[in-house]
């Protein structure tokens, strides 16, 4: 091994060297190594570059916090943008590159636009490439600006090709979940399993420890190395059976009810990823505290790191990050760091003293020495009297601020601490969750084993601490003095999204004064690191920008994911076959041989047409239709939503469902009705037939059927517990087929010799039980489509056979194109065609379907409210394109003159249009604006630049007396 | 209304879609039993009189809780405070003719047969509550899902019921329409 290495120490496993490329160079590493610490130890300073201005990055942290070693692993469809190296183990093989620079990370042609920076201040997009246009280039911004910018900037590269990689999903319920293996957490798991708890631990880490694992001068914990203690309770806590310790695992989310969304990657197993999500009586969060950069001219050049980094860099990776250090605190928690420098034979050339800071740094691609300035009476830096250090380390620490991004996501709050010195907790939130140690502000190693002890009640006493401590003591504000303006550009806030110091102030110059508004104008805060080393200095720069204090500026709020989590994680196993449910009705195996093509009608299956060998889908539709107009049809209804009404007080119960009286509808009768949301508008409709006298049996649309059903159930529950009645969904009791055509009747007495078809016997609108096909069955004489027509029903189980026995009676087999053709001749509205939410029955012509003799009704109070009795309102009218041949886009808008200008006045749109070959023209319903005082006026239906002329009238196209019903 | 008692597998997925999953737990399909949705007051005493008198089972009122018929292995499962579930493995059995006589009315409850409504399946195998847990958050450690209780659950997208007959065996009834998706669904764990 060359490069970094130092020849002993560390917690990583000499003896097994691992083998990895970075940006194609072959590099060795270690077992225990991140590709963070091996990059390092092959002395690979830049890992990548700035997202708008290109400039050089290298490691800042060794942690989750780190802004710049953000890379793309794996080739192809293995590959995953956006993994943090810091947080990625070495494996062997593995291929990491960075995220920019072109044509090397090394090399980047992109880096030109650091020449010049100005233009690419806080809101240039917003300002720069919207006007003036482009001479010569209509719509720049989409066809120049954009392509360029996403060139030019990006998060990544997305996989080439389907993931090959399985992930899964798993649900666990414990009484105490607690996020860190750090000291905290590791004492809140051994202090719930005391009390007998089913406990979850979950650790980032491929190790457990948290800070332990990388600094010194802890104090002993049971008399024990802090590390020895951190492994030694891991092992214990693992070996609980009423445990579930997990490596390698990130909670990403917090959500109500105390639900954890934790991401697992797995070391081994069949799967590449797993999420957990956790619901637990308690939660104690225990994600330690985050290292603030310092804010300082240059702060972003490879080689300035973060003094915990540094430590972490020496003690646990055995690599030697520089030779010649300057070490910049802000607070007073630097012996540790020193120590380790000094076991590392780095030379400490400066210590930037209270009454100094760092100016400037100097170095092409990597740190060769460091302005330092006193500091005048004004505060600033006196740069006539800085003083240039040659150094190739810049170890720099601007204080610690607890990890409260899952305490903030839940909506918990926060409030400035003078005495920490950060933002902490204060309140909020769920109850049963609670921040421990570092995340708690207990940054001594002895008050956070005390606080993760203590966080869950009762039990044993926690761990006991002998020894030195040590905590960060009087940090300050992250916020260098800057004596210059210009310098303030080269002041990095957010490394991720190169925002600076100058930024922020630009950002309150022009009025964004709430860290809200400044984050999105500048986009501090917004990277896939969510900026967690940049929120304090944010709010820091945006109070000296704006006169005010830290505290009342805060931190900008957070949302899960709290850390970049691959899509294939979140899908999981629902992909391929799997991505969505699916519901078949019984003759779905008769569909596909009979070459339907389907489409969704909410999870359902139907098929849309079928199609001969060769027929394509027009021709096949009318066929279909002619069909039904001419001889029988058959169309499977299974999907149709049914729902059993039953109980003393049914028919009251639909009374007020429904917008017309069911009360008075007899034993062995059908009625059509809608069904409307307390806003008057209509919600579904559909059919009720009256089995008996406290029972009935009520159809919906396919798609609406649960929620229809859900809807009854909430008025029934809450509103009208007083009812006595009942419901239940009987949609999968039932397969029916709709037999419908001049010849329905004589199909069905085919199927049914024993039943009376006759209008007298078995009027429109009635039901009768009946034998059918040798099938027990129960028929609605009811129509879709205006002809004669007859819903069969029958058990379930015995869909295939009756849908068999109906074509072999003669029945085609039509599909649900067909029957919207068919429906829409006849001006029959399809919830969700004709309706939107917006429309009620009456403009929809259906006023004959609200009863005025009985008592209330759901939306009957809105149905009288002047708005929606006004005149302007859309309402349902039929549309004929005045060339025949003609058929409407659906969606179409209908306007007043062929040759419109914005903003021309919209009359309404088109809701369905198809071809009839009944009619042998297209035809269309449309909501138009006091459509039926327009019948016989001339408008257009406009889409997509085209506009044809129609003429509007009733929207009844087939069979207006409805002669067929009885033919 | 049945005419005939045509096997389960003529309207879900036929036996022979029984066999392991991924990770070896034995996926069988199961015949249906007659089942019939029983909604109506806890509290009105005629209910529990009328239960007791034709199916010689009496109502349990916790969620979960699944009584048994000491004599026809039928059982009423508790969906609700005011539902419960009949299921009789007997498709002839005269409690179904007695029972559906006694509420035909719909004055005292809603008696609503949904035998063809839901397939049936179970699964078996030393890891099976851990494979599970992969699809749904329904708590399925024995404290909290005791061996003889039964629950609905959400299997994934699929809302389901499901009965613990044994510490290693579930049995699951899922909506008939999504019985091929349920199928793969559990195939796979």
């Amino acid at each position: 091994m060359t490069g970094s290495r130092l020849p002993a120490g560390g917690l990583i496993d000499r003896t097994k060297p691992i083998s990895f490329t970075f940006e194609g160079r072959a590099l060795t590493g270690y077992a225990g190594d991140s590709v963070a610490s091996a990059l390092l130890a092959n002395d690979v300073r830049i890992v990548g570059r700035s997202f708008k201005r290109h400039r050089p990055r290298g490691l800042l942290s060794l942690g989750m916090e780190e802004p710049n070693a953000i890379l793309n692993v794996g080739t192809g469809a293995h590959a995953a943008p956006n993994r943090f190296a810091t947080e990625l183990p070495l494996a062997q093989g593995l291929a990491v590159s960075p995220t920019r620079g072109w044509p090397s990370s090394r090399f980047d042609l992109g880096g030109v636009l650091d020449l010049w920076p100005t233009p690419l201040a806080a809101g240039f997009y917003y300002k720069t490439f919207i006007g003036p246009r482009l001479p010569g280039v209509r719509d720049a911004w989409n066809r120049l600006w954009e392509p360029l910018l996403r060139s030019l900037a990006g998060q990544g590269r997305a996989p080439e090709g389907v993931d090959p990689d399985a992930y899964d999903h798993a649900h666990i319920e414990v009484d105490v979940a607690v996020v860190g293996a750090g000291l905290a957490g590791l004492a809140a798991a051994e202090a719930a399993l005391g009390r007998g708890a089913r406990v979850a631990l979950f650790e980032r880490d491929i190790r457990p420890g948290g800070r332990a694992l990388g600094r010194d001068g802890d104090p002993r914990i049971d008399d024990a190395a802090p590390l020895a203690w951190a492994e030694g309770a891991w092992a214990r806590i693992a070996d609980n059976p009423r445990a579930t310790a997990k490596l390698r695992t990130t909670a990403f989310g917090l959500y109500d009810g105390r639900q954890l969304a934790v991401y697992e990657l797995p070391v081994d197993g069949p799967y590449a990823g797993r999420i957990w999500h956790v619901r637990a009586k308690e939660i104690v969060i225990a994600a330690g505290a985050l290292e603030r950069p310092m804010t300082f001219p240059g702060n972003d050049r490879p080689g300035v790191m973060l003094a915990s980094a540094v430590e972490a860099a020496i003690r646990r990776y055995g690599v030697r990050p520089g030779g010649q250090a300057v070490v910049f605190l802000n607070h007073g928690d630097g012996a540790g760091l020193r120590q380790a420098l000094n076991a590392a034979d780095i030379e400490i050339v400066a210590e930037v003293g209270p009454d100094e800071t760092v100016t400037g740094t100097q170095g092409f691609g990597r740190l060769q020495s460091v302005d330092i300035a006193p500091l005048g009476p004004d505060g600033l830096p006196r740069m006539d009297a800085r003083r240039r250090v040659p150094a190739d380390l810049l170890a720099t620490s601007g204080g610690w601020s607890p990890a409260l991004a899952l305490h903030l996501i839940q909506g918990g709050r926060q409030a400035w601490s003078e005495a920490d010195g950060c933002f902490i907790a204060a309140g909020g939130g769920q109850d049963g969750v609670r921040l421990a140690g570092a995340a708690n502000a207990r940054f001594s190693a002895a008050a956070a084993l005390a606080d993760g002890h203590g966080s869950t009640a009762g039990g044993a006493p926690g761990p006991k601490t002998t020894g030195g401590d040590a905590a960060p003591s009087g940090q300050g504000l992250p916020l260098a003095p800057i004596a210059a303006e210009r310098l303030k550009r080269q002041a990095f806030i957010d490394f991720q999204h190169d925002v600076t110091v100058a930024d922020i102030g630009l950002a309150a110059r022009e009025g964004f004064h709430a860290i809200e508004h400044a984050k999105r104008y500048t986009t501090a805060g917004m990277g896939t690191d969510q900026g967690r080393t940049a929120q304090l200095a944010t709010a820091a720069a945006l109070a000296a920008a704006t006169g005010r204090e830290i505290g009342d500026i805060g931190l900008s709020g957070l949302r899960p994911p709290v850390t970049p989590v691959p899509f294939g994680a979140l899908g999981g196993w629902r992909r391929g076959a799997l991505f969505a449910p699916v519901r078949q009705t019984p003759m779905h195996r008769r569909h596909e041989a009979l070459g339907a093509v389907f489409e969704d009608v909410g999870d359902w299956k139907r098929a849309r047409y079928y199609a001969a060998p060769g027929e394509a889908m027009a021709p096949a539709v009318a066929r279909e239709c002619r069909a039904v107009r001419t001889a029988v049809g058959a169309l499977d209804v299974s999907t149709l939503g049914k729902i059993a009404v039953a109980g003393p007080d049914a028919a009251a119960f639909l009374n007020r469902v429904y917008t017309n009286r069911m009360d008075t509808l007899a034993v062995g009768a059908c009625r059509y009705g809608v069904m409307l949301k307390d806003d008057g508008m209509v919600f579904d409709d559909g059919v009720v037939a009256r089995l008996g006298p406290n029972r009935f049996h009520v159809t919906t649309t396919s798609g609406g059927a649960a929620a229809v059903l859900n809807w009854l159930e909430d008025w029934r529950q809450t509103e009208w517990p007083d009812l006595k009645v009942w419901l239940a969904s009987v949609t999968e009791q039932w397969a029916g087929v709709a037999v419908a055509g001049p010849n329905a009747a004589r199909t069905l007495a085919a199927l049914a010799p024993e039943l009376d078809l006759s209008d007298t016997a078995f009027p429109h609108l009635t039901w009768r039980d009946a034998t059918a096909a040798g099938l027990s069955a129960r028929i609605f004489r009811v129509s879709f489509s205006g002809e004669r027509g007859y819903e069969i029903n029958v058990p379930w189980r015995h869909g295939e056979a009756l849908w068999d026995a109906v074509l072999a009676a003669g029945a085609i087999p039509y599909g649900t194109e067909a029957m919207h053709v068919l429906r829409a001749e006849k001006g029959f509205i399809v919830v969700g065609h004709e309706t939107d939410g917006t429309v009620t029955p009456v403009d929809l012509g259906l006023s004959w379907l609200i009863s005025a003799k009985k008592g209330d009704f759901i939306g009957k109070r809105a149905l009288a409210r002047p708005a929606l009795t006004a005149p302007g309102r859309k309402q349902l009218v039929g549309l004929e394109p005045e060339d025949a041949s003609v058929v409407l886009d659906e969606g179409a808008q209908i306007i007043a003159t062929a040759t419109p200008r914005p903003p021309e006045p919209m009359l309404g749109h088109v809701a369905s249009s198809y071809w009839s070959s009944a009619l042998n023209r297209g035809f269309a319903l449309a909501l138009v604006k006091d459509g039926r005082a327009r019948h016989g006026e001339r408008l257009f239906a406009w889409s997509l630049g085209v506009a044809h002329a129609v003429r509007v009238r009733d929207p009844v196209f087939y069979d207006p007396k409805g002669a067929r019903l009885h033919a | 209304m049945l005419r005939s008692a045509r096997p389960w597998s003529a309207f879900g997925p036929s036996a022979a879609a029984s066999g392991r999953t991924a990770s070896g737990l034995i996926l069988t399909v199961l015949e249906a039993p007659r089942a019939f949705l029983l909604q109506g007051d806890p509290d009105d005493h005629r209910l529990a009189e009328i239960l007791w008198r034709t199916i010689g089972i009496r109502r349990g009122l916790a969620m979960g809780e699944v009584q048994r018929s000491e004599t026809d292995g039928s059982r009423l499962a508790t969906m609700a405070p005011d539902a419960w579930l009949y299921l009789q493995p007997n498709p002839a059995s005269p409690r179904i003719a007695a029972l559906t006589d006694a509420l035909a009315d719909a004055s005292i409850a809603a008696l609503i047969e949904q035998t063809e409504a839901r397939s049936w399946m179970s699964l078996a195998g030393a890891h099976v509550e851990r494979a599970l847990a992969g699809l749904t958050s329904r708590p399925l450690t024995p404290a909290r899902f005791p061996v003889g209780a039964g629950y609905a659950i959400a299997l994934g997208p699929v809302h389901c019921l499901a009965e613990r007959p044994g510490m290693t065996l579930f049995r699951i009834a899922c909506p008939t329409s999504y019985a091929p998706y349920a199928l793969a669904m559990l195939r796979r764990i």
